[in-house]
This record gives structure tokens, sequence and C-alpha cells, in this order.
């Protein structure tokens, strides 16, 4: 039947609404309207997964990034996932520029953790469809000029340990004190500890008696080791003396919640001993004193429930973004100085590659400060972002106001 | 010889402003988008050209046939951006929403901004199946939550249908006898604006930096393949996305356009080795002041279709002035050309003209049921099609064959 359109009232143009001032500043300032979706401060740069213009990236598919680390030469390097799973080195300093593909990690569809030792191997945990393992890659020399020329190898990966052969390890972080890796399985939760020099596995214990446990571990200035189990409960092991304790301390979460709670990231502060972590039922963020096991709620930064990646800037500040695979995420800053929480906008880059960025995973901070994160879409790049460096306080004369 | 083009107002949708989509359905008639992307609060309306009264008829809002009201105080349901997919064998005709108009009384929607509002975010892209022989919406379904379909195609063989979403770039596949959807992932940050198919059912879109990215479903993988899409040498690729293409009569070759300033046709033979090969025919519009970032509503190509008579029709815009010119699309003519794809010689064939508002943007080109070409304009109020009488053979009314199944 064919639609009877004549008669129909049609709304009003807003823009040319007669009740409404069309000289005001809301209507002239329509332009910004776009631009504020987008990060406000400071400036995002995406590097290709690539030596840029030389070298094919990483293919899509392969290159989510779901692990992040920094060693002492300033080289990042990162753990993807997808079909295959890569480790690569991102080199931002001297004249480099580029990212070195390390290559395709034997078997593995994950790389949950990426672990620098002071002796720059790469120590890697994975996961896979042949289960968990640990790995190790040599130390990765920084190229000659890479802007006149330059040579690079793949020295390929040296297996540690298979702990599992039938779950993968969901993340692991290296005490260098004890020359261990410790870890928690994928599916069980099984908290385990593996020698780097000789690869001896020894399983501690379950972390939850029923499988709701964090996929993530941190590691405090003491050198013990927190997670969180059921109903985002608070669990520390100390590797000293091999104590495991149920703190009975819950992350935040909205009311009621608590059964769909656990940690979904953490972040470190090195100066203060300071845990940040972010809640996955609601999206809470939280500070956590290790010394006092006091848990602070800081708030939500974004209305999406789903914050995976935070780490502390050199100022203190905890940066992170918000948002999971669906979604559009917003960087986000905490300043524990006067306790403010701000959503900075959606990740762009504008200088170098032109791009949005949607979805995070990782997140570390370089030496001079600037944050560096992991994206984790089909086809995904290295992101540095440079916080705005703050204007210096007005100085205020005698007299003046 | 082809008579004059004349413009088809969408005179009932005063408030329509572009019209993104249009295609010979499955019946051999031309349907088209009458869309309101830049007022909040009315929906999208599909218009049929009635060729026994040289007329358009209105013949379906599109939010009431999928629930999702214009003064829901969400995003509306405001157009159809190259999604309509003709279906040969049941008569349906397959269209996907898109996102870009504001709620009621707002001033702007954001897609970026309003992700995460359920109150002000867009619904979702609605995928329907539109019965051409009973005039009713058969079913319709959310192919893309929170998001619009940019462009769309459909493999009638395997029942699946093909989008690229917007704002995320995504890749989603439909499958049609299930009605479920599964997203392939983010391709970049620029949308192509097409999806298409070749003979063996394989999709073809690109990539921000213009290579292909090609589906494989007897492979079941998406992969950016090592082809590229060309462009000025002194521009880089970014941005070198396809905007426009058609299959040659024998289905063996693709014609293309990109979607950036001084656009490139081209050719795509997707057959010839392992990744297809491509061939460029060089710039579609004339030289301009190349300093100048000039926008791609005034240096534009769009429309492509294929005449009964085995040519290439396509509708640039055209300007005077040498490479110093800076045109506006005020200084700019749609003109509609004709390529002989065995010469690859071009000739104008006619301008297109409307009262008040320049014709230079031609969105998509069709083919009716008779041989003669429709053009889907954008821009000025109300937005309309235009149609060029073609000289074909009388008594014929198959002439919308081979049908174009992507929008």
């Amino acid at each position: 039947m064919l639609l009877d359109l004549k008669g129909r009232t049609w709304p009003v143009e807003p823009t040319r609404n007669p009740e409404f001032d069309l000289t005001s500043s809301h209507l002239q300032n329509f332009e910004k309207y776009h631009h504020r979706s987008f990060v406000q401060e400071g400036a995002m740069v995406a590097m290709p997964l690539a030596f840029p213009g030389i070298t094919t990236p990483i293919p899509a598919d392969e290159c989510a990034t779901i692990a992040l680390a920094v060693d002492a030469s300033r080289m990042v390097f990162g753990g993807t996932a997808g079909r295959a799973a890569h480790l690569f080195a991102a080199m931002t300093r001297g004249v480099t520029g580029i990212v070195h593909d390390l290559g395709v990690i034997p078997g593995a569809t994950a790389c949950t953790a990426v672990m620098p030792a002071p002796d720059r191997a790469i120590y890697l945990a994975t996961s896979g469809p042949d289960g968990g393992k640990i790995w190790r890659h040599p130390a990765v020399g920084w190229p000659y000029d890479c802007l006149q020329e330059w040579g690079f190898s793949r020295p390929g990966y040296t297996a540690v340990a298979h702990p599992f052969a039938d779950e993968g390890i969901a993340h692991a972080v290296l005490d260098g004190e004890h020359r261990t890796i410790w870890g928690v399985s994928a599916r069980t939760g099984t908290l385990f500890g593996c020698a780097i020099d000789g690869g001896e596995v020894t399983k501690v214990r379950k972390v939850d008696a029923v499988q709701r446990f964090s996929r993530t571990l941190v590691r405090d200035l003491q050198g013990r080791i927190w997670g969180t189990a059921c109903n985002g409960s608070l669990w520390r092991f100390n590797p000293a003396d091999g104590t495991f304790a149920d703190l009975g301390l819950w992350i935040p979460c909205a009311a009621g919640r608590e059964i769909h709670n656990q940690a979904e990231s953490f972040a470190l502060d090195p100066d203060t001993g300071t845990i940040y972590g972010s809640a996955s039922a609601d999206g809470f963020l939280f500070a956590l004193d290790p010394a006092t096991e006091q848990v602070r709620s800081l708030g939500k930064p974004g209305a999406s429930p789903t914050v995976r990646c935070m780490t502390v800037g050199h100022d203190g500040r905890l940066f992170g973004i918000c948002g999971d695979d669906d979604d559009i995420g917003h960087l986000f800053v905490y300043d524990p100085e006067d306790a403010t929480l701000r959503d900075l906008g959606v990740p762009i880059s504008l200088l170098g590659l032109r791009g949005y960025g949607y979805v995070y995973r990782a997140a570390a901070t370089g030496a001079d400060g600037e944050l560096f994160f992991g994206q984790a879409e089909r086809m995904s790049h290295f992101w540095v972002y440079f916080p705005p460096v703050p204007r210096r306080r007005a100085m205020v004369r005698g007299g003046d106001a | 010889m082809p008579g004059d083009p004349s413009f088809y107002e969408f005179t009932d949708v005063p408030t329509s402003d572009s019209c993104w989509s249009l295609s010979a359905g499955p019946d051999g008639c031309i349907y088209a988008a009458a869309c309101s992307e830049h007022l909040g609060g009315v929906s999208v309306y599909v218009a049929r050209y009635d060729d026994e009264h040289d007329r358009l008829d209105y013949i379906l809002e599109l939010a009431t046939a999928v629930n999702d009201p214009p003064d829901s105080g969400r995003a509306t349901q405001c157009k159809i951006h190259y999604c309509f997919c003709p279906s040969r064998h049941d008569g349906i005709l397959y269209a996907a929403t898109h996102l870009s108009g504001p709620a009621l009384g707002d001033f702007l929607y954001s897609p970026w901004a309003d992700w995460s509002d359920p109150r002000k975010a867009f619904r979702g892209s609605a995928l329907i199946a539109y019965d051409t022989k009973t005039d009713e919406v058969r079913w319709w379904d959310t192919i893309a939550p929170r998001e619009g379909s940019r462009c769309m195609a459909l493999d009638e063989e395997r029942g699946r249908i093909y989008i690229v979403t917007y704002p995320r770039d995504h890749f989603v596949i439909y499958d049609i006898p299930t009605r479920t959807r599964r997203d392939l992932g983010r391709i970049g940050s620029v949308n192509s604006q097409i999806v298409f198919t070749d003979r063996r059912g394989r999709a073809y879109t690109s990539s921000d930096m213009g290579q292909l990215v090609r589906y494989d479903p007897d492979r079941d993988r998406l992969e950016e393949i090592p082809t590229y899409i060309p462009c000025e040498p002194y521009q880089s690729r970014w941005h070198s996305v396809f905007y426009d293409a058609v299959a040659s009569p024998e289905g063996d070759c693709i014609y293309a356009v990109t979607w950036r300033a001084h656009e490139h046709l081209f050719r795509y033979w997707p057959e010839d080795g392992p990744y297809g090969r491509m061939e460029d025919l060089g710039p579609a519009t004339p030289e301009r002041d190349r300093s100048l970032p000039i926008d791609t509503f005034t240096d534009h190509t769009g429309g492509l279709v294929f005449g009964a008579d085995g040519m290439l029709y396509y509708v640039a815009s055209r300007w005077e002035g040498g490479p110093d010119v800076r045109p506006t699309p005020q200084d700019c003519t749609g003109v509609i050309y004709r390529m002989d794809p065995r010469t690859l010689a071009r000739d104008d064939m006619a301008p297109l003209a409307r009262e008040k508002f320049p014709a230079q943007y031609v969105s998509r080109g069709g083919r009716d049921r008779f041989g003669n070409l429709f053009f889907g304009h954008v821009g000025g109020r109300p937005s309309g099609i235009f149609r060029m009488p073609m000289d074909v053979p009388g008594g014929r009314s198959d002439l919308h064959e081979p049908l174009r199944t992507w929008g």
C-alpha cells in the first residue's frame, strides 16, 4: 500500500526555530561538539605493528595486544592474541620508531604475560590448544639507525615449562628475587610458580573453589602477589614464606552484584606502593593499600563496566581505558592528589597514522612518562600517549587578586 | 540516443536532504531512499519509481516498520546508505538502515559521544526484507547494534548478507536462513563505501590504506590481500577506499571509483591470479589546486551503472579552469559520462541540472526493467533522483538484468 504523506507535519529545524536565540554561543559552537568526543589532553600516536613503510604488519586477527611491559633499556614488549600469538618489540627511542615482530609463538593463541628479566631476556606466559606454557626469548638488541640501514633477526623462543596441558595461563608476573614466575591458570585458577632456571613448576593451590577468580595478578613492592577470588574478595600470596591468605576484603561494586565481581586489571604505583584496580561487575576503580589492607572505591571512570588496562604515570596519576570488545573505549585519568576522575575522550591518533582506537587490553608506562597502550582489535596498533605538560602556576603579584 | 535527464524530487518528504541509496529491485523497478540526515526526528522513506505514471510512490517508512519511531528520543533510522540488495529468487529487496540523524529536537548526533547512552544512542541498523511482490515487510532484524550499516552486499546463493558498520568499521556476516549475525572484527577507521562480491561469492571491501580486504566463504577468512586501489602519485594511499563499484555485464570484472578527492576510476579482475588484478583507468575529475584539501562533495564520482548497451555510465563532478582552480559545489556540474569498456574511451553524455541546487553529487546509479538509467542525488532539500531515458529496444522489460546485488 502506498503511503500518503501529503498531510503530514514535519519537525522544525532547531537551528531555524524562531523561539531560539540563533546568535547564542551554543549554536555558534557546534563545530566543537564532534571534536570533544576525542582525547582532549595531550596526544596519542598509533604505530603500526611493523617497520613503517618497510614491512608488512602483524596480520589482522593475530595482533590484538593483551600484554605490555617495558624493559630496563626502554624497549617495550607486547604479546598478542588471535589466530596466532606474537611477541613484538616496540622501539620509540633513538633512531628507531619501529615495531619488530619477533614471530609467532609456537602453538599459542594468546600471549597473556610479557616479563622482561634483568638480564634482558623476555619471559612469556601463553595459552593455546595444548595448554599453558612459559617461554623465554633472548635479549633483543637495539638496531643501528633505522633511518639509514638496519638488520633484524628472529632468534625464536625456548620452552621453559609446560605447567598446564588442558588449560591456559591467564596471567603471570616475574619475581626476580626468587627467579620465579608466579601465575594463575585460566580455567581452574591454579596458582603456580615456575623457576626460570630449569623450569621446575610448583602448583600452590586453587585460588577459589568455584573458579570465580581474577584473570590478572599484581606484585606489590614487597614481592607479594595479589588477586581476587569469589565475590571479588582479595587474596594475597607471599612467596617468601609460601603463605596464602584470603583477606575477606571485597573490591567495590554496585550493591548486591558481588557475585559478578572480579579484579579486571591492576596497576602498581611504584613510588607509593598503592595498587590500583578495576572491578568487573560495574567498572568501579579502587585503590588498595597493601600495608594497611584498606580498599577505597574511586568511582567509575565511564559508562562501561569494563576497565582492562591501567598504568600509573610518573606524576602519580592513574591512566586507563574503559570499554569492552563491543565498546568505543575512553581514556580516563584519576588524580590521587585531588581525588578527581576525568574522562579524557575516545582515543585517536592524528600524527603519523590516522585512526580511531576503540578496544585496549594492556598498558605500561615509559621511562619519560609516556604511556603505552595495547590495542586489542582485529587490526591493532601500538599506541603511545603523551600526557600534557602542566602549565606552571600563574605568578601572583603583590596587590593582585 | 539517450534523452535528457530529468529530476524527480522527493516532494512528499520535504525534509529529505539526500538519496544515498538507489537500486533496481528484483521486479526491475527503481527503489530510492529519501533520507533526512540533518533534521532530527524523521525516518527514511523508500520511494519507488512508477514507470506507468511517471512519478515517485512512497512505499515504506522504515522507522515504523522496524518499531523504532522517529520520536523515540534516540538517534533516528534516518537513512539507507548503500544498502539496497535485491534478491532474484524470492522477490525480496533487502535494505539496512544507517545513522546520523539526531533525535527529535536535538541539533546533532554523535555516535562516539552517545555510544553508551541507551536514551540517545542509535538503536542499531535494522535489516529489513521487503517483499516487492506483496509490498510488505516480511521480517526485520537488528544487524548492527548501536551502529549503522555503511554498505551491504547479498550472496543470494549462500543466503548471506555482508555489511560494513559505522562508526567502528566492522565486517559483519548475516546468515539469512538462521537470522544470525557474526562480527568478524574491525577493518580500519575510514569506511569503505562498498562491499561487492565476485562470481565465486568472495566479498571485497577496502582498508584505510587502500588495501583490498577479502572474505572467502570457503575458507571463512577475512584477510587483507596484497592488492591496492590506485591513487594519484602525489597522494599517500590513506583514504583510497572504494566508493562505488559495478560488475561488468559478464561478471568477470569490477569497475570502481575511490572515495577521495582526485579520485581514480579503475577496474579490478578478481579472478586473475590469487589476489586479482588491478587496472588503473586514471582520474575521473579535472585538475585543480592540489594544495587545497578539497571536499569529496565537490570532487566526486559515483553512480556507476552499466547500460543495456554494454557501456559504463557514471556521474562525475566537472568544473572549469586548470591546476590553480579551487572549485566549490556551486562551481560544479554533475555530468553523466559514458565509457566504452573495450576502448576505455569516455565521452560526456549529459549534464545534470536542478533548480537552485548544484547537482554534482550522485551516490548510486541503477537501471530499470526498460533499460532507463537512474541516479540518486545528495543535496538540496528536498532531495531526489535523476532519470535518464535510454534509447533501448522496445518490448523488453527484463533489462534490469543482470541485477546488481550490492548497495
